[in-house]
């Protein structure tokens, strides 16, 4: 018996050797990579590159370079802007100072009007480092047109302890698309809200007017096909968390190639309706006219891939796990990493009925 | 005149059969693989999976030899006139001795098969392994071809495929969870199992299901003559086994009882945790009958039920007085807490072997098989305060699981020596539940119930249903003394969501041999599977989940050639070689940045289809007589898989995660004297490969947002540091008065070796010899959990 116990008692001190052990894996800290990441659009004239550093265990910004770009082979060289500051105080002395905030990027700026077809290639240097990319912009998705009609949508939530159904009121926006022809095409969907309000005295007239936006608004996508583009609405799923949603809002024209499309998105009425309390006590008649924008992006496969990618990560998170399959960052650039994509972006405006409230 | 000839010359000309069943004289057990020669013609037959043989030969006087490796050999003189059955029982051999039957196989380098590897109970039991424990897969697992997974655990990968690409079937009845303890072990008893054959090359078209691999693992028929039985007891579990005839010759039983000492412990265990009690057990309970009616029908029924099981239970009771103002409470107290988790199978079978005549043989199988994981965790609350009593109870309950009903036909039509025509039909009904769940919140005050609510998170009636029905036929078939050719083809048909998919399935392999020992072999096959394993990790859980094909996930199909070369001129030595190239096209892997929790919801948007190829080359040396036995295999591969549409490892090819270079697996046997015996085994496989990021990079989210992630360059780009181990055990037999003791010790990985069953990146603290902190860089570690370990156990066969 004692032979046994010392035995047991030999066979859990080896049980408890399976242990944790450094194992050789070689790497370089100061082996860095440039990184360009910049989101172009013909709807902008200035454009923002960002610049980093990729480490094994960091990101550094990248001040000093040198970047350029050239639209159909005419050069633009952008202008490096310079970091932010911030205050901080010294707990001493408590004197204050600004600092440059620490960013792992340098944002650098340049102007240039873009068109669908033109080829637009951005270039950055610094010492040995040259790294480029080359984009095409692809033609613009057509706007045929936008129908809206005001419904509420249930939902049926189920939760530890309750079920619930859940009520809310829509817009529904119908917008018809007409795919860009004889391309395979990648688009993303921006709906914003623009705002004026006019403020009125008591005697009618306006002493001020605000305006705000185009902001962006969140939409539900209610299981549309082309809009979820394989990906889950998130709206009621069982695993909800489990379930990757299209957060980045991107979608492909394999349903619809070459052809005309309708898709649905549905925006909570209250962006529409939401009353300016804060005006309340310093006008007698409010005013507020919105305008929905609606605008799509055309990229390119590239820029597609790329922001599935980010879609994977902000599903889950941006480290690599032992249950959740890494993702590979796709790239454009030549001698280094990220991404440029250039968008030619349409557009259509709708203006919503104007409210008034009198105090 | 002219007559007379005709009729001489006919009767010279006329052709009998001799068949019946070849035995164990002992025990009365049917020999599987079991030779029937005639020496002057070379014509032969071997026994199939029930031990039934069968020879077509012109009539005359034949001296036949009917012999079995490990038995020695029996020579009957027969006047063959007319068809002739003849059942023999076979003495096992003082030493092992080999009868080298030029005969259609089923496996091994006599047979057609390219890849077929008989792998008899002994040699199960004499493999060293894992907590004494003898294991079927793990043996399996040293065969050339065949890798496992995480190291020490059971699970395994053959030429390239998956972890749920191997059809695992028990007596013929297909088993989804075959592991134990998160794979550490396999369900499979080695007491209760006769022989196991692996099926890895050109597959006999009476197979069909899965793409990689076939084991089929056959039980005990039982003891026709007496009772015998063993008992076990180990350092983790506790087996019992019986078998004997319950009517002499006729009717035989076989049971076969394993469990982990906790199992036994249960009770006590409570005892001394009585406010915390918590057991982890498995148990595995194997029972056959065998009935023997006539010469021409027999029947078998077994059935197959283990379970791991974990439970929780934790209680807290109390009470007291409680003043607030003038008022004095009195109350009483009780809470609960358990966790209950159990996963298992539960396969049931019943078999009709019914000879029509010499020339043909039949088997009937019906078969029922249930999966089950079931988890439910709760609490209950009674407050007694003043009398008034207030009950609150929480209950979570989740399941899944998979329920089949098959019923199968195989016919073995012996025609004449050249042919041996295999044909027959299997139809599986599956069901699958991937998951229910539901919550009951009840709580009742005095006589008032104030909630009572049931949820359910799912439609507690969703099930997937499939219709699987295949036909095959294949004929093993002489084109003159040296050439063998089997072609043959399956037809089968998959049923699921109001979608039928078809598969026709072509098979082939073909033998020279030179009649000098040396053969050589060439073969192709296709292959198809309707089922899916939705795996979380690279071990064996419960919550992983089976989940058929569906309209939209095609089944995964594969194309194998192979050719090999082998040699058996040397008594007792079998050398072989076999260079293989394997197709798969719709194997699944998740996407790019999927969640590998195993729920089904959704699953077919979190995984993407693509393309595999596997290549090797094996080379196998094996050993199987004398009182030194073992083999030396090495493979040689490379495995990657492709997804062509982009969203895994953007559209590149990479390598699979189990793609390892090279193994090598040594197992030796030696048998000293009836009480001395030693074995050992080492192996070596080259690590597989795992995803590590190599850098930290700045990211833009779609509204220009930067932001920091971990890079990965591609998927699976580290490669895992190489894993070797060597397992020694000997066994000492003391005889009895009435049968033997063994006494075994293992030594489990003897050189202590860290092999890595993890390995992740951490960016922690480093510190120097004095513990100062020093700063923080970037790691690689390694998680071992098998490092060495002994064990002992001690069996009594009486």
């Amino acid at each position: 018996m004692r032979k046994y116990l010392i035995f047991s008692i030999l066979i859990t001190a080896l049980v408890s050797v399976a242990c944790e052990n450094t194992i050789k894996y070689e790497y370089d800290l100061n082996d860095g990579e440039m990184t360009i990441l910049g989101q172009l659009s013909t709807a902008d004239t200035t454009h923002t590159i960002f610049l980093s550093m990729s480490y094994p265990d960091r990101i550094d910004s990248l001040p000093g370079a040198t970047v350029e770009c050239f639209v159909n082979g005419s050069r633009t060289l952008a202008r490096p802007i310079p970091a932010c500051y911030r205050e901080e105080t010294d707990w001493m002395t408590g004197e204050i100072s600004l600092v440059p905030n620490h960013l792992p990027y340098t944002k650098y700026e340049f102007e240039a009007i873009l068109k669908p077809g033109d080829k637009v290639r951005i270039e950055a240097t610094k010492g040995q480092m040259d790294v480029w990319t080359e984009v095409v912009i692809p033609q613009p998705i057509t706007l045929i047109a936008i129908d809206t009609v005001t419904l509420v949508k249930s939902s049926v939530y189920q939760s530890f302890g309750e079920t619930e159904t859940y009520e809310q009121e829509y817009v529904e926006f119908t917008v018809r698309l007409s795919d860009a022809k004889g391309t395979d095409s990648y688009y993303s969907m921006d709906p914003k809200i623009s705002t004026v309000i006019k403020l009125s005295s008591e005697n009618e007239e306006d002493f001020s007017t605000i305006s705000r936006g185009p902001s962006e608004v969140s939409y539900e996508t209610f299981h549309d096909l082309i809009l979820e583009d394989g990906y889950s609405s998130g709206m009621g799923d069982m695993f909800e968390d489990l379930v990757p949603v299209n957060y980045t809002r991107c979608f492909s024209d394999k349903m619809f190639r070459d052809s005309e499309a309708a898709v649905r998105l549905y925006i909570p009425t209250y962006y529409f309706r939401s009353y300016p309390y804060e005006y309340y006590n310093i006008a007698s008649k409010i005013v507020v006219d919105k305008t929905f924008h609606l605008s799509v992006k055309s990229f390119d496969r590239d820029f597609y891939n790329y922001l599935r990618a980010i879609n994977n990560m902000q599903c889950y998170g941006y480290e690599v796990s032992p249950i959740i399959e890494p993702t590979m960052l796709p790239s454009n650039i030549t001698g280094g990493m990220g991404i440029v994509s250039v968008a030619s972006e349409s557009g259509m405006d709708i203006t919503f009925p104007t409210e008034v409230y009198h105090r | 005149m002219l007559a007379l000839f005709i009729n001489a010359s006919a009767a010279a000309q006329r052709k009998v059969t001799i068949s019946g069943h070849i035995t164990d004289m002992a025990s009365g057990e049917t020999l599987i693989g079991a030779g029937i020669l005639e020496k002057e013609s070379g014509l032969g037959a071997v026994t199939n999976n029930f031990g039934y043989y069968t020879l077509t030969i012109p009539a005359g006087e034949y001296e036949f030899h009917f012999s079995y490796v490990g038995y020695s050999e029996t020579v009957k003189l027969i006047d063959m006139r007319r068809d002739t059955v003849v059942n023999v029982a076979l003495e096992a051999g003082e030493t092992l001795s080999s009868s080298h039957i030029v005969a259609r196989k089923d496996a091994g380098i006599q047979s057609t098969y390219l890849g077929a590897i008989d792998i008899p109970a002994a040699q199960i039991k004499n493999t060293p392994v894992l907590f004494g424990e003898a294991d079927v897969l793990k043996v399996l697992q040293m065969m050339p071809g065949v890798q496992g997974g995480n190291e020490g655990f059971s699970g395994i990968y053959v030429r390239g495929g998956g972890p749920d690409e191997n059809l695992i079937m028990l007596d013929g009845v297909p088993i989804y969870n075959v592991d134990h303890m998160l794979g550490i072990f396999s369900v499979f008893q080695p007491e209760a199992v006769k022989k196991v054959t692996l099926y890895k090359g050109s597959f006999p078209a009476r197979y069909g299901g899965r793409v990689s691999s076939i084991v089929d693992i056959r039980t005990n028929d039982g003891n026709m003559k007496e009772n015998h039985g063993t008992v076990s007891i180990g350092l983790i579990s506790d087996k019992l086994h019986l078998e004997g005839p319950i009517i002499k010759d006729k009717l035989a039983y076989s049971v076969s009882a394993r469990g982990m000492h906790t199992v036994l412990y249960a009770p006590l265990i409570k005892i001394a945790l009585k406010d915390a009690y918590a057991n982890y057990f498995f148990y595995d309970l194997n029972g056959k009958v065998t009935w023997r009616l006539s010469d021409r029908d027999r029947f078998y029924f077994g059935a197959y039920h283990g379970r791991d099981r974990f439970v929780y239970d934790e209680k807290y009771e109390g009470e007291g007085t409680e003043t607030i103002g003038s008022e004095t409470i009195h109350h009483k107290y009780k809470d609960r807490t358990d966790v209950g988790v159990f996963w298992g199978n539960t396969v049931g079978s019943a078999r009709w072997n019914h000879v029509f005549n010499s020339k043909l043989f039949a088997n009937t199988t019906l078969s029922y098989n249930r999966y089950r994981m079931v988890m439910g965790a709760g609490s209950a609350e009674t407050d007694i305060v003043d009398g008034v009593k207030t009950t609150s109870r929480y209950h979570l309950d989740y399941h899944s699981g998979i329920r089949d009903f098959g019923i199968r036909a195989d016919l073995d039509y012996t025609p004449s020596p050249k042919h041996l025509v295999k044909f027959g039909s299997e139809y599986l009904w599956h069901t699958f539940i991937p998951e229910r769940m539901s919550a009951v919140d009840r709580e009742v005050n005095g006589a008032e119930i104030q909630i009572d609510t049931t949820i359910h998170f799912a439609d507690p009636k969703k099930k997937y249903g499939g219709h699987e029905l295949s036909i095959y036929a294949e004929d093993d078939f002489s084109v003159g003394e040296h050439l063998t050719i089997n072609p043959g083809a399956r037809l089968s048909m998959f049923y699921t969501e109001g979608r039928t998919y078809w598969s026709l399935q072509p098979r082939v392999s073909a033998k020279f041999s030179t009649g000098r020992g040396y053969s050589f072999k060439a073969g192709y096959a296709r292959m198809a599977q309707y089922v899916h394993l939705l795996s979380s990790a690279q071990i064996s859980l419960p919550v992983d989940l089976w989940v058929p094909i569906t309209k939209d996930i095609r089944p995964v199909t594969s194309d194998q050639f192979s050719v090999g070369a082998y040699y058996d001129g040397i008594k007792g030595w079998e050398f072989s070689v076999e260079v293989y190239l394997k197709n798969m096209r719709n194997i699944l892997e998740y996407k790019d940045g999927t969640l590998m929790l195993g729920t089904s919801e959704g699953w077919e948007k979190r995984v993407e289809m693509g393309e595999g190829t596997a290549k090797g080359i094996e080379f196998l040396i094996q050993k199987t007589t004398g009182k030194t036995t073992g083999w030396l295999a090495y493979t040689l591969a490379k495995t990657d898989r492709i997804f062509p549409d982009g969203s895994i490892n953007n559209g590149e090819r990479f390598p699979y995660k189990y793609d390892r270079r090279h193994c090598i697996d040594l197992s030796v046997d030696h048998r000293f004297n009836k009480k001395w015996g030693v074995n050992a085994t080492w192996s070596f496989a080259t690590g597989g490969t795992t995803t590590v990021p190599v850098r930290q990079v700045a990211v833009m989210t779609p509204y220009g947002y930067i932001t920091d992630a971990q890079y990965v360059d591609h998927r699976n780009n580290f490669r895992i540091p190489p894993s070797h181990r060597l397992n020694i055990g000997c066994n000492f037999h003391k005889e009895r008065r009435r049968g033997e003791s063994v006494w075994n010790l293992s030594v489990y990985n003897a050189y202590n070796r860290m092999n890595p069953n993890f390995v992740f990146m951490d960016y922690g603290p480093d510190y120097d010899k004095n513990g100062d902190y020093t700063g923080t860089s970037l790691k690689m570690k390694k998680i071992t959990i098998l490092p060495l370990l002994p064990s002992l156990s001690w069996t009594r066969i009486f």
